[in-house]
């Protein structure tokens, strides 16, 4: 029965240089050494790796390859290579031939000959440098956002300068990493940059040094250069770099290796640096000094703001001022002002008050109101003061008692203020002795001219011009002051004996000008007043006179006169006058205490016309007080209808609330503050600009949601950085997948024929050739070994492990997995027992996995037990729990027991930790399998299990897996 | 009488030892370098057996388990996959395939022959 021609490659010679072939083909080193260390082999990968060729290595000492520093590892290696243990992923540094350190993760096993015995190793050396390298610099720039985010946080959050450059500095080196961080101001006199804020300088460095700005030697470096030419300077070498000369020993002895400067702007004009020094070379890259560049731009941001602020706290203190300066007004106002609260507490009065009533100002200080009024005026006033406190504003006339007793009468007037979130009154009192005297003569005099009135009749005089015909009407006469008429009648001719007539501003009149000589002689005249006095007596009235001749048809003419007594009109008007006059002092009083408050004020009627507007409110409108007075507000501002302002001022007017709103009037395009409280008359408005604060407001707002804006766009950034970090990972995995597929299929073909031929199928082989075909049937198991290990990791990684539930007989797999350590329990004289209880059967899970979890602890066990036994026990568990989140379940407890070295109770937690045990556990003995572990944890968690170590030293371990009877579906 | 077993395998080196452990068990071995031929050759030959590699060139593994079923009578002929694909989910697709059992290389020659039996025991 011939088969297919066989290949050539039964020839051992052949098979090995083909293997050398596979190992040629390796991305990564695959190296093979003795047990002294002496190099074997050494593939293409590992000449383009570290530079040296087989040639120049084979048979040397692998040691060159190592580090001084590093020596002591490759003793530990051998030492684990010889007890037969595997060195997996282990990360380190090794040397190539031109000097490069390179970053490497270092996998080695043991080679064992056909007997069993170890007489080498193989080692696996891959290049991890560059994502070493990425990793590093992911790191950075994670670090670099997170100092960044912690910046803009400051930023906000500061509330002075120096408290925000300390934060940042502090930020600089505690989040990102920098050795040190400094600000450095501008100081144009000395021409230097002196440091304002300063962190990570434990040794003063940074009060030994002077940076300069000019261009001399140490103007010249990284900062001095940034302020100089207005742009970021960067310095990645700073022990080679000559700009850095005149600080380089201090620096060196101080770790720094990199510095990075950056201009900082107020107002758009260089004000100053900010610097930070890295530990390490080269460490400024694009992206480095973007993101800092961006923080010095926020510096400057927050600078401009803080000038803002400051410029706010200016014009804060100038109306603190104003304020003061109407302080002073008020005292030196004549009327009395006071300010107490709702207890009747004074806070504040005027000087004059003082002088007024007679107190003192301690005196003053423990008074109430009250005690200034006496008999019914107290009633009234207290009824009042209750009125501007819940009302608004109110009135009052009433007495005011000094301390001497004395009481003159006072006009009072109150408005409701709140100071301290307190309800308050302000007051203002004016004295009206004056007033009211002027008014008691005012009504006497009208009362008088009422009496008069009732009993006047219109004086009349008839005379021929030419002839002696002349008439006095009794009313005439009797204005004259004649009760007897006839006499008057009698006298009326020597009238110019009894009486003397003058104008109204005293200038005596000559008869010729009297007026019936007047209207005799044709002159026409309508209301003259003339005083007419007897010579007599102090008899005087004053007379209105009207005249004119009237000529009839036939030629005579007639004179006429008319006459009525005007006296007490003209009484009561100078009186009059004088009380206006009075008035509008009191009034003028008023409107200058208004005038001096920086408020503006306005009261308006219930008709909406302007009753009052003090000068501020004058000058806000840009009108002239007299042209509003009187007028109706929205005649004169109709682009204020419709505005809220209207709807404030109507609403206050309707329902008398007092109303206090901020709002914008676009007309003015400023804002006002404005209090609407209710009066008698109508409302009164105080309003004040608040433009500037809110300009301020709204430049803080801004910034605000500006930064916000900007710490949402970073942690974008790094969101996006991340990403592509984990495509890079899962591009590895795949990788991994594809290459150990590869590496199988040339495996298929080594195992498979070594195993034919050690069969005797091919032919008979002699001792030697049996032997050295286990030799390389072993290797290739070990490699197998090795791809799958890394299968397994890159399927984990990548989330590709799928668990498989199918019925399966757990006593069989204990079986079959004992079955496999058997021998080798048995060569190292272990007894090895298997004890399942009766009630145990079929489980549903993953076979393969729950073997492969079971097949290596057995294979720890016995690997770490010299003497004694091993054994494995199952038994059920009614209520497995593998997580709090879960229900319990029924499951199995599967407990393996071994005699030997145990495990030291510090480095339990860490044992089932991926990699730590390679990572660290060189200097140790006989610790766990470090990776395996890792393995057999996650995947009893995938099989909705447990697994736990309980050890001691020198006793022995017992591993402890639990599965549950069904295995659940994978949670999402 | 010896049984008949189709193999249908693109690499000669796999091929070459799959057909000498199998002809050195008594099994007669035809075989084919991809799926067309190997279709072709299982409709003429009736084989008690296919061993079928899933990575082949043109139509893969899967695509000729699906053919191969699709013929009448090669319904009950057991087709075992032996392939290098050791990722999630390979044994399920080859048995969605129709394939009657599942082999993962690298064979092992000790056990080779006692697995293809496991999955296609021997007639009587």
């Amino acid at each position: 029965m011939p088969g297919p021609t066989p290949p050539d490659s039964t020839d051992p010679a052949v098979m090995a240089a083909r293997l050398a072939a596979i190992v040629d083909s390796s991305f990564d080193a695959i190296i093979s050494k003795d047990l002294d260390g002496l190099v074997r082999s050494w593939n293409q990968a590992a000449e383009a790796m570290f530079g040296y060729t087989a040639a120049e290595m084979v048979g040397t000492s692998i040691r060159r390859l190592i580090p001084p520093e590093r020596q002591g590892e490759e003793d530990e290696i051998l030492a684990r290579l010889r007890r037969g243990e595997r060195v997996g992923h282990f990360e380190t540094e090794r040397l190539t031939k031109d000097g490069r350190r390179l970053e490497v993760s270092i996998t080695a096993s043991p080679i064992r000959d056909g007997a069993g015995r170890i007489v080498g190793a193989s080692k696996i050396a891959r290049d991890i440098s560059a994502a070493k390298r990425r990793e590093r610099e992911v790191g950075r720039l994670s670090r670099l956002y997170a100092g960044l985010s912690q910046v803009n946080q400051a930023i906000v959050m500061s509330a002075t300068r120096d408290e925000l450059f300390g934060k940042v500095c502090r930020v600089l080196v505690e989040f990102s990493g920098f050795k040190m961080a400094w600000i450095g101001e501008h100081d144009p006199a000395r021409r230097q940059l002196l440091p304002v804020a300063l962190h990570g300088d434990q040794e003063d460095y940074l009060r030994n040094i002077t940076v300069y700005t000019d261009d001399r030697p140490e103007g010249r470096g990284p900062t001095g250069t940034a302020f100089r030419e207005d742009q970021p300077f960067i310095c990645n070498d700073l022990v080679n770099d000559s700009v850095a000369w005149p600080w380089r020993d201090r620096m060196q002895a101080r770790g720094l290796r990199a510095s990075a400067a950056f201009p900082i702007h107020c107002q758009g004009r260089p004000w100053g640096t900010l610097s930070v020094y890295a530990d390490e070379p080269f460490f400024f890259r694009d992206r480095e000094i973007a993101l800092l560049r961006e923080a010095a731009g926020d510096l400057s941001f927050a600078m401009d703001n803080f000038g803002r602020e400051e410029r706010r706290r200016q014009a804060e203190h100038k109306v603190r001022q104003e304020l003061d300066f109407s302080a002073a007004l008020i005292n030196s106002l004549p009327g009395v002002i006071y300010f107490y609260d709702e207890s009747g507490k004074f806070l504040r009065w005027n000087d004059n008050f003082e002088r007024v009533t007679g107190y003192t100002g301690a005196e003053l200080a423990t008074m109430h109101p009250l005690d200034f009024f006496g008999g019914e005026d107290r009633e009234r006033v207290a009824a009042r003061i209750g009125e501007v406190f819940t009302r608004g504003e109110s009135s009052v006339e009433a007495g005011f008692r000094a301390k001497d007793g004395r009481v003159t009468p006072y006009y009072f007037t109150g408005v409701r203020t709140f100071f301290e979130g307190r309800p308050c009154l302000i007051g203002v009192g004016l004295d009206i002795s004056e007033r009211r005297q002027a008014e008691a003569a005012l009504r006497e005099s009208q009362e008088r001219l009422a009496v008069i009135v009732e009993n006047l009749r219109e004086g009349l005089i008839v005379a021929d011009p030419a002839g002696d015909f002349l008439h006095w009407n009794p009313a005439a006469l009797r204005m004259l002051g004649f009760t007897d008429l006839a006499e008057g009648r009698r006298r009326q001719r020597e009238f110019d004996t009894i009486f003397t007539l003058h104008t109204l501003d005293g200038q005596p009149l000559p008869p010729a000008e009297w007026p019936l000589a007047r209207a005799r002689r044709g002159d026409t005249y309508d209301q003259v007043g003339l005083q007419v006095r007897r010579r007599d007596s102090d008899w005087a009235r004053v007379f209105s006179y009207s005249g004119s001749r009237v000529t009839h048809a036939d030629g005579r003419a007639l004179a006429f006169v008319t006459l009525r007594d005007i006296t007490e009109r003209v009484r009561g008007e100078q009186e009059r006058r004088r009380l206006l006059e009075a008035e509008r002092a009191a009034h003028r009083q008023v409107d200058q205490i208004l005038a001096s408050v920086t408020d503006a004020f306005v009261t308006l009627d219930r008709d909406w016309r302007y009753l009052y507007l003090n000068d501020r409110a004058a000058q806000i409108f840009g009108r002239r007080k007299e042209d509003l007075l009187g007028k109706h507000i929205w005649t004169e501002f109709p682009e204020g209808v419709g505005q809220p302002f209207q709807r404030a001022y109507e609403r206050a007017m309707r329902e008398r609330v007092e109303i206090r709103f901020e709002e914008y009037y676009p007309p003015y395009d400023k804002w006002f503050e404005n209090r609407i409280y209710p009066s008698a008359e109508g409302i009164s408005i105080v309003f004040q600009d608040i433009s500037e604060r809110k300009q301020a407001e709204r430049a803080l707002r801004e910034a605000h949601e500006q930064l916000e804006q900007k710490v949402a766009q970073r942690t974008e950034e790094l969101r996006e950085a991340l990403d592509r970090a984990e495509a890079a990972d899962r591009v590895k995995s795949a990788f991994l997948a594809t290459m150990s597929h590869e590496l199988r299929t040339p495996l298929n073909s080594i195992i498979g024929f070594t195993g034919i031929m050690l069969q005797g199928l091919a032919g008979p082989l002699n001792a030697e050739q049996t032997k050295q075909l286990g030799m390389v049937r072993g290797s290739a198991r070990h490699l197998l070994e090795l791809i799958n290990d890394v299968l397994d990791i890159s399927k984990i990684e990548a989330g590709q492990f799928e668990v498989h539930a199918e019925p399966f007989d757990l006593r069989a797999s204990l079986e079959r997995v004992a079955g496999l350590v058997r021998p080798m329990a048995e060569k190292k004289g272990l007894a090895l027992s298997v004890t399942v209880a009766p009630e145990i059967g079929t489980l549903v899970g993953d076979r393969r996995r729950t073997e492969q979890i079971l097949l290596n602890l057995l294979n720890n066990a016995v690997k770490f037990t010299d003497r004694g036994s091993v054994s494995v026990t199952a038994e059920p568990v009614p209520r497995l729990q593998a997580s709090p989140e879960v229900t319990p379940v029924p499951g199995v407890a599967v407990r393996i027991a071994d005699t030997g070295v145990g495990i030291r109770p510090e480095d339990l937690p860490k044992l089932f930790q991926p990699f730590r045990q390679v990572d660290s556990g060189l200097a140790r003995v006989h610790e766990g399998t470090g990776l395996g572990l890792a393995i057999c944890r996650r995947l009893s968690a995938m099989l909705g299990g447990t697994i736990s170590v309980a050890s001691e030293r020198s006793r022995g371990s017992v591993f402890t897996v639990t599965l549950p009877l069904q295995t659940p579906p994978p949670t999402a | 009488m010896s049984r008949h077993v189709l193999l249908i395998e693109d690499n000669a080196q796999n091929r070459y030892l799959a057909t000498f452990l199998l002809e050195h068990h008594g099994y007669s071995v035809t075989f084919a370098e991809d799926g067309p031929r190997g279709i072709a050759l299982a409709q003429a030959g009736a084989p008690d057996l296919i061993l079928l590699d899933i990575q082949l060139p043109g139509m893969d593994g899967h695509a000729v388990a699906r053919a191969l079923r699709g013929i009448p009578a090669l319904q009950a002929t057991p087709i075992i996959a032996v392939t290098s694909y050791a990722m999630v989910g390979d044994r399920e697709k080859a048995m969605a395939a129709g394939c009657t059992g599942y082999l993962e290389k690298p064979i092992n020659p000790d056990t080779f022959i006692a697995d293809i039996e496991r999955f296609a025991p021997p007639a009587r």
